[in-house]
């Protein structure tokens, strides 16, 4: 074929330049240490790459916020701590004080060390976490919980969450009044009705609550001398006033009837009547302690001696189910969070490996094709310079 | 005598062919340029004595070697190398432009969803607040830059476009000119005017990178061009010139009008740079412009609908989030941060929920979402009546007071818990509200409630806000991230950009594939039209010794012819 002089001099520069702009491309490459320099050089890959970042991103985020979430949970957790080992210490003192070989000086003396105990108690409900928000005061981080010993929750029922994956949440706080309130039991007996010579009073109860109350109505007709019909019979106690101090468990009496044993004491007569019931309502913790450490001072830690503290281990043990409940709920948390963390530790590897597989240059294969391309340029450049030089002008 | 003729055609023809060989090589390098060859031939023999008596050569013509299909191929491959070689230009822009990280989108998203994820692990904290508003901020300002660059893209093609379309002009002209000269001297010389037709060839040929041309071969020499559906730039001595207007209905664009009637003419325009430029325009720039536009005025939207059902630190409503500047619909280049104190992002949610100290059963109401699209949605009067609901255990059901207004929702623990409930829009087998003010909410009705346990909700800036430690809205925006809320609920904002980019991406690529293809042909076809057309040195140099030789050859019959006619006269 004939080839025109100016066809030899463009292919020979269009070969360097082709050469060069590979060449460049390759070092490109190299030196950002990336296969995909733009969009364009691999669209549909690119596009992952788009999503894996955002994936990747996502996905450390919710560990940041798993991490964030868990020392949440530890800071709550330590408050909680804490409060369980105060009451658990009121408990104790709680079973000296009420054991029959205390006298009033004992009783005053152990008081103090309770009212002590709940004052602590009442800071570490207050607890801050690190930026200074109150820790159980639900959404209303700015307000504490609880002013006084004896005043109500001023929190609300709030509870923050954070994301620690993709749709899932966890709950990072316990609002106060689902932590230190729980219901209080007092099984109270009441004359309904008759002279002050006779009394009934509570002298043991299980702490279950008497769902609907037991009346006693003193019948003469009952036995050789008289005694209660229990809510109108046909369930009957005989009792004379010459049996004052008697005992009865009303469960034994009648399996029907709660585990509550009552006293009977003084001269009944045929009018008088009395009802056995139980108040229940949900009270702070501190007002709780502070019922039994008022009892404590006045002595009177009967098991209806008003306030009525009767129940009081009930009581207690029922505040700290309420603390341990919510220690639980912390470890489940803080277990989930475990969990998504895992889950969220693999998907980013994987998602960084993928990302990297995509993204990355293989520096061998990439250093080997740059010097092959160099090799190809330098070819081309002496070539052109030798088919340059040929010239049948040379000769004329 | 005749030996003497003989001689001196013999040197002029050898004469004619130097000169063109010299042309050759002095042309070897001219754009355009096809080389040229003598056409020789016998003169006339005369008749002396019954025989033929050969009386020398002729110079017939000087020729230009030229293939018309070869040229016509490589002009249309140029239309359209060049088109898609402007195309890939422009398009690889705006795909660097998409891809870089300092500007890309969803780099922007991720940093301002993970500022807001931040402030909802730490709703009070006034920095996690600040770091919020800076991010929105510079999501704010990617938005505007991609706007501005792109708005840059579309000026260089407007620009591309007036430039193009002057020297069409121009061109144009200039071949009319070349016509009107090539059919004078046609006329009068009865021979072809090479060197002018290589130079209307040339000038064709630039045309036809600027835009694809057809060429109508007149019988009078002179060469006609059209351009899109045959509107003629130049019809024999006589041109057309284009011109641009801006586009009625956007007037930053550019279109192409024709002959002094301006008529539209942009949409038949095909090849050639301005091709490329109006069709980078059409597929690329526009709908780059018109998706980044979507997105911002989708986000916009979105994040404002969910910012505003939210309340603020110090208990206000919360405002718009981001807003257009001025008062224009919200649109890539024009959004900006509606907020500049950080206390007035609304972390927090309108809506309060209290638990019946009394009930028993361990059942609970949790909100779901605030429905802020109503008119005149007021975060802070929404529900300053309070919504109370109690449980009736025997009909398992709970009625539902609203401003004086009953419902019933029916909930049976055993199947319905987690279960989620518009109030809005209570239907079978709920009651609705009778009136026509429904509390705009979506609730969550778990657990197991016993009978006569209630629950209330309420506004949180009722009798006063201190709920600073809500993060349910910081949350909700932050959800918006990866909840599908763009075009009919179907993308997400990353979906919506990684779209555009996808779409950006494979144009531009296909453009350069298609370009590197179109390169290949060019170069092929170029390659057979060298072959036939251009000028090669050594084959000149060839030539020259030819020529050199019969040059030489004819001045020895002069001198012999010369010496002949001496020793004739010495004879006498």
């Amino acid at each position: 074929m004939r080839v025109s002089t100016s066809q030899i001099f463009d292919q020979g520069l269009t070969a360097m330049l082709n050469k060069q702009t590979e060449v460049s491309q390759a070092q490109l490459q190299v030196s950002t240490g990336k296969k995909i320099l733009n969009p364009s050089d691999d669209p549909a890959a690119s596009v992952q790459m788009l999503n894996l970042q955002r994936e990747f991103s996502l996905t450390e985020q919710y560990l940041d916020n798993a991490t964030k979430a868990e020392n949440k949970q530890v800071i709550e957790e330590g408050a909680l701590i804490s409060a369980t080992d105060i009451l658990q210490r009121i408990r104790e003192i709680a079973v000296q004080a009420l054991s029959d070989t205390n006298g009033p000086d004992q009783r005053k003396a152990l008081a103090k060390e309770v009212s002590q105990l709940n004052e602590q108690l009442l800071s570490l409900s207050n607890s801050k976490d690190s930026s200074g928000d109150y820790l159980f005061s639900g959404f209303q981080t700015n307000t504490p919980p609880y002013e006084t010993i004896n005043g109500a929750y001023q929190g609300d029922e709030g509870q923050r969450s954070m994301k620690i994956g993709a749709g899932v949440t966890i709950e990072t706080n316990d609002p106060g009044n689902a932590v230190f309130e729980s219901r209080h039991i007092a099984t109270t007996s009441t004359k309904v009705a008759g002279t002050a010579d006779s009394n009934i009073t509570i002298s043991s109860s299980d702490g279950r609550e008497v769902s609907s109350a037991i009346t006693f109505t003193f019948n003469t007709a009952i036995g050789p001398s008289g005694g209660y019909d229990v809510n109108g019979g046909p369930t009957t106690i005989p009792y004379t006033a010459a049996e004052s101090g008697l005992n009865i468990d009303l469960n034994a009496l009648d399996p029907s009837l709660p585990n509550v044993s009552v006293t009977l004491t003084g001269t009944p007569s045929a009018t008088d009547s009395f009802s056995v019931g139980t108040n229940s309502s949900v009270q702070t913790m501190f007002k709780t302690i502070d019922q039994f450490v008022k009892a404590l001072e006045a002595d009177k830690v009967g098991i209806d001696d008003g306030p009525n503290n009767g129940d009081f281990l009930i009581n207690i043990d029922a505040s700290m189910d309420s603390v341990l409940n919510t220690q639980a709920k912390i470890g489940a948390r803080v277990n989930s969070i475990d969990y998504m963390r895992d889950i969220n530790d693999g998907l980013s590897f994987n998602n960084q490996k993928i990302l990297s597989e995509i993204r990355d240059l293989d520096y061998a294969e990439a250093v080997s094709k740059l010097s092959l391309q160099m090799t190809a340029l330098e070819a081309a450049q002496k070539t052109f310079t030798r088919v340059q030089g040929l010239s049948l002008l040379n000769y004329l | 005598m005749s030996m003497l003729n003989i001689g001196r055609t013999a040197l002029a023809t050898s004469q004619a062919a130097l000169s063109t060989t010299s042309h050759n090589i002095a042309n070897v390098n001219t754009d355009g340029y096809n080389r040229q060859r003598i056409e020789q031939s016998t003169n006339m023999p005369i008749s002396s004595g019954g025989q033929f008596i050969g009386s020398g050569v002729q110079v017939d013509s000087v020729q230009r070697i030229f293939d018309s299909f070869l040229s016509e191929q490589v002009r249309s491959f140029t239309s359209q190398e060049q088109q898609l070689d402007t195309f890939s230009k422009f398009a690889k822009q705006v795909d660097d432009l998409l891809g870089s990280p300092q500007l890309s989108l969803s780099e922007g998203f991720q940093g301002f969803f993970d500022a807001v994820q931040s402030l909802a692990d730490d709703p009070t904290s006034t920095s996690a607040r600040q770091v919020m508003l800076t991010e929105a901020d510079i999501l704010a300002k990617r938005f505007n830059t991609l706007d501005t660059q792109l708005d840059a893209y579309n000026d260089q093609v407007n620009l591309g476009i007036e430039s193009s379309v002057d020297d069409i002009n121009l061109l144009s002209k200039d071949i009319a000119d070349l016509n009107k000269a090539i059919i004078a001297t046609s006329a009068s010389n009865n021979a072809s005017p090479n060197d002018l037709l290589d130079q209307r060839d040339q000038l064709i040929n630039e045309l036809s990178s600027l835009v694809s041309v057809s060429v109508i071969k007149e019988a009078n020499g002179a060469h006609s061009v059209m351009i899109g559906n045959g509107q003629a730039l130049v019809t024999g001595t006589s041109f057309a010139s284009l011109d641009t207007v801006p586009n009625a209905t956007d007037t930053t664009k550019l279109e192409i009008t024709y002959g002094s009637g301006g008529i539209n003419i942009s949409s038949q325009i095909t090849g050639g740079q301005l091709g490329g430029l109006l069709s980078v325009r059409e597929d690329v720039i526009d709908p780059a412009r018109t998706e980044i536009d979507a997105l911002a005025a989708g986000m916009v939207t979105t994040i404002n609908a969910q910012h505003t059902v939210g309340i603020t630190l110090d208990g206000n409503a919360g405002g718009n989030f981001f807003e257009p500047t001025g008062a224009l619909a919200p649109d890539a280049g024009n959004i900006r941060l509606a907020i500049t104190d950080p206390r007035d992002i609304a972390v927090a949610s309108a809506v309060t929920t209290t638990t019946s100290a009394a009930n028993t059963g361990t059942a609970a109401i949790t909100l779901n979402s605030v429905d802020g699209t109503a008119v005149g949605f007021d975060a802070l009067t929404a529900l300053n009546t309070a919504l109370t609901f109690s449980y009736d255990a025997a009909a398992k059901t709970y009625t539902v007071n609203y401003a004086g207004d009953t419902a019933t929702i029916s909930y049976d623990p055993a199947t319905d818990s987690g279960k989620s409930i518009d109030l809005s829009a209570l239907g079978a087998p709920h009651t609705d509200f009778t009136g026509a003010t429904k509390p705009p909410l979506t609730i969550t009705l778990s657990g197991v409630p016993a009978d006569t346990d209630s629950f209330t909700m309420t506004n949180s800036t009722s009798g006063g806000f201190s709920s600073v430690g809500d993060n349910r809205n910081a949350l909700a925006l932050a959800e918006l991230q990866v909840t599908k809320v763009l075009n009919g609920g179907t993308q997400t904002y990353d979906d919506s950009y990684g779209k555009l980019v996808a779409n950006v991406a494979t144009r531009t690529h296909q453009a350069d594939v298609g370009q590197q293809t179109q390169q290949g042909l060019l170069d092929q076809t170029n390659a057979s039209y060298q072959s036939v057309s251009g000028v090669n040195l050594d084959e000149e140099a060839a030539d020259l010794i030819k020529y050199q030789q019969a040059y030489q050859a004819a001045s020895q019959i002069i001198t012999v012819s010369n010496t002949i006619f001496n020793s004739l006269i010495n004879a006498f």
